[in-house]
C-alpha cells in the first residue's frame, strides 16, 4: 500500500545583496547561503519529506545606476549535491562592493528571482527565494537610467506583487510550493512585502546573527506544510 | 475514553508532537474534537512555554478549550442552532486564545513577521453527537467523517486555498484557508447530519489520511482494523499500530460508536461493506499500483458515495 511517488523537488534561490555596505556581514551571509540548503535538506528528512531534486541558483545585486553591469549578476541553477562544488565556488566568488546611495535594486533582484526556471517536475514542491540584504530597496524603476537596465521588468511595486502572488499574471511559481524568506532591516519595501504578500517570512535584520531556536522557527516555516 | 468512544494521536516526535484530542461523554450528547497544530504558521517558540512552539500549545489549548465549553452544549436541532453554536463557539475561541498569548507568547531578540507567522495557529474539529444526528464544527483541513454500512462518509469541507478534492489534495501541500488562531477572529464552519444506525463519527487530522495513498484506502484501514478486532480497545489499538506504520507527520484520531448494543452488533452492521470496498476501488487500483489516473477515475465513482459535502444532509 504504497503512495504514488510523494517526494519533493526543491529549488531555491538566493539573492544576495553584493554592495559596500555588505562588506562586514559578507562572509556570515555567504556561510548562512552555504548552510541553510543542507539545513533544510535535512529539516524535510526529519520530517519524513524526501527530496528527490535539489537545485540552487545565485543572484547577486547592487545598483543599476551606480555599478554599471555588475548591477546584477546571476547564475543558472546547480544540481544539488552533485554540483555543490561549483555553487560553492559561484557564492564565494561575491564580493562587496559599490552600491552607490543607501538603497539598492533589492525588488528587481526580487523579480529576477520569481521568473526563475522553477521545476514544475514531480508531485510534491517547494520554490524558495532567500534574500539578504543591509539596505532599503529603490522603487523598481528607478535605474531605468542605466542602458543596463533590463526590458520586461516589472513597473512597480502591484505589478511585482501580481508576479508574486498570481501564477497565471506573471510569475512562474507553483502557488503552494513557494515561500520568500527575506533577511532584511525593517524598511518600506521589505516590511510592506512582509506585511501584503502571501507566504513570506521576514527576518527583521541580516547583521545580526540568529539564536538556535530562531532559525529552528525559520526551518520550520519553510519546510513544513502552512 | 469513554465506553463507546476513543482517541489517539501519534506524534513524528513524541516530544514536540502538535496534535491534540479529547473527549467527552456529556447528559445527552458525546463530544469529541482533533487540532493540529500548525507547524509552518506556528513555528515560533516561546521561553513562557518551555520553548515549546506556538503550534504545540494551540492545538492543546483548542480542544481543552472545547472540552470544557461542550460540556453546557447540547446537539442542535436546525442548521440555525448549528450556526449559533458555532458563534458561541467562535467567541471562546476569540477570548481564550488572545488571554493565552497576552500571557505566554511574549518573545524578545530578532523580530520575525510575514505571512507565514501566527500566533498560535491550528485546524480544529469537533462532533457532538447524539444517537441520530451529528454536528460537526471544523476549521481548517481536520475532518469530521461518518462510517456505516454504506461505507465512509466526509462530512467537513477541508479549508484550503484553491481545491479541497480529497484525493487531489493528498497530492500537494495546498496552503489552509481557514484555522484558529490569537491573531484574526475564529472562523468556525458547521454542518449537521442525521445518522443511520448503527454507525461511528471519525475525527482525523490530515496526517492520519494523508498517509494513504487514496481517500479509499482510509475506510480500507477503517474496516481492516475492525474485522481483526473483538471490542473497541482492540480496535483502537490496531488502528493505531497501522497508523503508527505509515504516518508520515503527526496523526491523530478519534472514533465513537452509535447504534449498537454492542461492538459485535456494530462489527456486523458494517464490514459486509469491506467486501464491496474491496472489490470495487482497492483491489484494483493496487493492481495498477503507480497509476494515479486510473486511482483517479475509481476516485470519482467512490466519490458519489463519499461526499457528504456535495449533498443536503440536514439532521
Amino acid at each position: 500500500m504504497e503512495s504514488y511517488k510523494l517526494t519533493y523537488h526543491v529549488d531555491m534561490v538566493f539573492c544576495i545583496d553584493a554592495t559596500g555596505s555588505m562588506r562586514h556581514v559578507l562572509d556570515m551571509v555567504k556561510q548562512n547561503a552555504l548552510n541553510l540548503y543542507r539545513d533544510i535538506a535535512a529539516e524535510m528528512e526529519k520530517k519524513h519529506k524526501v527530496i528527490d531534486c535539489m537545485r540552487v541558483r545565485v543572484i547577486a545585486f547592487r545598483d543599476y545606476v551606480a555599478d554599471g553591469e555588475d548591477a546584477m549578476l546571476s547564475s543558472d541553477f546547480f544540481v544539488l549535491p552533485q554540483q555543490a562544488e561549483i555553487f560553492r565556488d559561484c557564492v564565494e566568488g561575491i564580493t562587496a562592493k559599490g552600491g552607490g546611495d543607501i538603497p539598492e535594486d533589492g525588488l528587481e533582484a526580487l523579480a529576477y528571482a520569481i521568473r526563475s526556471d522553477w521545476t514544475h517536475v514531480g508531485v510534491k514542491k517547494r520554490h524558495i527565494i532567500v534574500m539578504w540584504s543591509d539596505a532599503p530597496t529603490h522603487d523598481l524603476g528607478h535605474g531605468k537610467i542605466a542602458p543596463w537596465y533590463p526590458e520586461g521588468m516589472a513597473k512597480d511595486f502591484d505589478e511585482l506583487s501580481l508576479w508574486w502572488e498570481d501564477e497565471q499574471l506573471g510569475g512562474s511559481m507553483d502557488e503552494n510550493a513557494k515561500r520568500l524568506l527575506i533577511f532584511a532591516p525593517d524598511a518600506p519595501s521589505w516590511s510592506r512585502i512582509s506585511s501584503e504578500w502571501g507566504q513570506v517570512i521576514h527576518v527583521q535584520t541580516v547583521s545580526e546573527g540568529l539564536l538556535d531556536v530562531e532559525y529552528r522557527q525559520i526551518l520550520d516555516a519553510v519546510c513544513n506544510t502552512i | 475514553m469513554t465506553d463507546n468512544a476513543f482517541a489517539f494521536s501519534r506524534a513524528v516526535l513524541p516530544e514536540n508532537g502538535e496534535d491534540s484530542f479529547a473527549l467527552r461523554k456529556n447528559t445527552n450528547h458525546h463530544f469529541m474534537c482533533v487540532a493540529d497544530g500548525c507547524g509552518g504558521l506556528g513555528s515560533r517558540r516561546y521561553p513562557a512555554l518551555d520553548d515549546h512552539t506556538g503550534a504545540y500549545a494551540a492545538s492543546r489549548l483548542a480542544t481543552h478549550m472545547a472540552y470544557e465549553w461542550s460540556a453546557s452544549q447540547s446537539v442542535p436541532a436546525t442548521d440555525e442552532g448549528a450556526q449559533l453554536l458555532c458563534r458561541t463557539l467562535e467567541q471562546e475561541t476569540d477570548r481564550l486564545f488572545r488571554a493565552f498569548a497576552d500571557g505566554k507568547c511574549r518573545t524578545s531578540g530578532v523580530r520575525i513577521t510575514g505571512s507565514m507567522q501566527r500566533c498560535l495557529p491550528t485546524t480544529f474539529c469537533a462532533a457532538l453527537t447524539d444517537e441520530q444526528r451529528a454536528c460537526f464544527l471544523w476549521a481548517g483541513d481536520s475532518r469530521a467523517c461518518v462510517l456505516d454500512a454504506n461505507g465512509l462518509h466526509q462530512c467537513t469541507t477541508d479549508h484550503l486555498k484553491g481545491s479541497s478534492d480529497p484525493f487531489e489534495s493528498l497530492y500537494r501541500d495546498t496552503p489552509l484557508s481557514a484555522y484558529l488562531c490569537a491573531d484574526t477572529p475564529a472562523k468556525l464552519s458547521a454542518r449537521c447530519v442525521a445518522l443511520s444506525s448503527p454507525c461511528a463519527v471519525v475525527l482525523a487530522t490530515d496526517g492520519a489520511y494523508n498517509a494513504l495513498p487514496t481517500p479509499m484506502e482510509f475506510e480500507m484501514l477503517l474496516l481492516d482494523t475492525l474485522k481483526a478486532s473483538k471490542n473497541e480497545a482492540g480496535w483502537r489499538r490496531k488502528l493505531e499500530t497501522a497508523v503508527a506504520r505509515i504516518a508520515q507527520d503527526d496523526a491523530t484520531l478519534a472514533v465513537c460508536i452509535f447504534g449498537a448494543e454492542t461492538f459485535e452488533a456494530f462489527r456486523q452492521a458494517i464490514l459486509p461493506r469491506r467486501e464491496t470496498l474491496q472489490k470495487q476501488f482497492i483491489t484494483p487500483v493496487r493492481r495498477k499500483k503507480g497509476d494515479i489516473d486510473f486511482a483517479r477515475e475509481r476516485w470519482q465513482l467512490y466519490r458519489t458515495h463519499y461526499d457528504w459535502t456535495l449533498e443536503e444532509r440536514h439532521g
